[in-house]
């Protein structure tokens, strides 16, 4: 007796394809923007520009194209800006307890 | 090392008062009474208004982290224009809110403190306000060093009341020739105003970077001619390639800047930079 095979059940939620390259796709890029602000251009090839680029647009533009040597650049000195803020403010608060 | 704020800060700033009230800071020369709330061709009266600033991370690599401060209002009438919002007329004196220069003063503090590594001066167009700049400047520490990222379209009288305050001159050479820069923007005598605007800048001792927008088409008429009096007039002074050049605003109902720049394009400004052996910086 033979039985027929069995249609695999559909992924409950597939994952979406990526636009391009993009390890994030456009509407995934417009809905952090537009939940965190800042501007963002799509070009016609699916590459992402970021306009007025602040912080979290460069963690953006960074989490879409780790591999981009100037975008890497750029969170360096993000990260390098937060180390030295955070060790300001360790400083600050050790001072205010007196220690 | 900041330029610091000049000893006679407050000569300038009288100068400044004095040029608005017959106002000749750009080279449009509108001549209105800004001082007495006449509109000038920016589209400001004595005010300067901020829309948005930031702690920005994306301009030139030396310049970041950079405190940049958009204000309202333009001499140029770019039809491309990317804050095209910001400077239509009837807008100038509605968005944002009026610079007040001991209370910002207070800003520029805090993201000194955040990290900032000098105050970048935008818009819209620093140079259609440069009244309100110079009173913000005598408000903020001496050590402040100031980008003044320009259209560099202002007036010799202007470029002399820069000298000295200046730190780094960000300058806009869009155009390559006077018809694109009339057809495009809406200007007059561009590259002559432009060309002497840089000059003078780099030999103040200041800082001075070209930016250049690669757009669709205009490699030829534009590209080229500014990379050549780059050569000419600025060796060692480096180029910032600003690309891609995007349709926004009114581009997309102008036939030719309807569309992006391309790669190749771009590649090709930096080809024609290589050849001019023009330093081109990220």
């Amino acid at each position: 007796m033979t039985t027929e095979p069995t249609e695999p059940a559909p992924a409950p939620n597939p994952p979406e394809e990526p636009a391009g390259d993009l390890a994030l796709d456009p509407d995934r890029a417009c809905q952090l923007v537009s939940e965190h602000g800042g501007e963002i251009v799509i070009l016609d090839d699916g590459r992402v520009v970021f306009m007025n680029a602040s912080a979290h647009l460069i963690e953006l533009a960074h989490a879409i194209a780790p591999e981009d040597e100037e975008i890497a650049e750029r969170m360096r000195r993000l990260e390098e800006v937060r180390r030295q803020r955070a060790a300001r403010d360790e400083h600050d608060a050790h001072a205010s307890r007196g220690d | 090392m900041a330029a610091m704020v000049p000893a006679d800060i407050d000569a300038r700033i009288a100068r400044a008062r004095a040029c608005m009230r017959a106002c000749t800071l750009c080279e449009r020369r509108c001549g209105v009474d800004r001082m007495a709330g006449e509109i000038g061709d920016c589209g400001l009266g004595p005010e300067a208004r901020v829309v948005h600033e930031l702690l920005h991370f994306g301009e030139e690599l030396e310049l970041i982290p950079s405190h940049a401060v958009y204000l309202t209002g333009c001499s140029f009438r770019c039809i491309f224009c990317m804050t095209g919002e910001m400077v239509q007329k009837r807008n100038v004196r509605r968005l944002g809110t009026v610079l007040e220069p001991r209370r910002f003063a207070e800003r520029v503090r805090q993201r000194q403190r955040e990290g900032a590594t000098n105050l970048n001066l935008l818009g819209g167009e620093p140079s259609v306000n440069l009244l309100a700049i110079l009173e913000l400047l005598r408000e903020c520490p001496a050590e402040t060093r100031v980008v003044w990222n320009s259209n560099m379209y202002y007036s010799a009288e202007q470029a002399e009341l820069l000298d000295g305050v200046v730190d780094v001159y960000l300058g806009d050479w869009k155009f390559g020739n006077d018809a694109c820069a009339r057809r495009l923007a809406g200007l007059q005598r561009y590259t002559e105003v432009v060309q002497h605007n840089f000059v003078r800048a780099r030999d103040s001792g200041a800082r001075t970077i070209v930016r250049h927008l690669v757009m669709p088409g205009h490699i030829e008429c534009c590209t080229e001619p500014v990379l050549q009096r780059m050569r000419e007039q600025l060796p060692g002074v480096p180029l910032s390639l600003l690309d891609p050049y995007v349709p926004l605003f009114r581009a997309p109902r102008v036939p030719g800047m309807d569309r992006q720049s391309s790669p190749e394009e771009a590649q090709r400004a930096r080809v024609l930079a290589e050849r001019y052996k023009i330093e081109v910086i990220r």
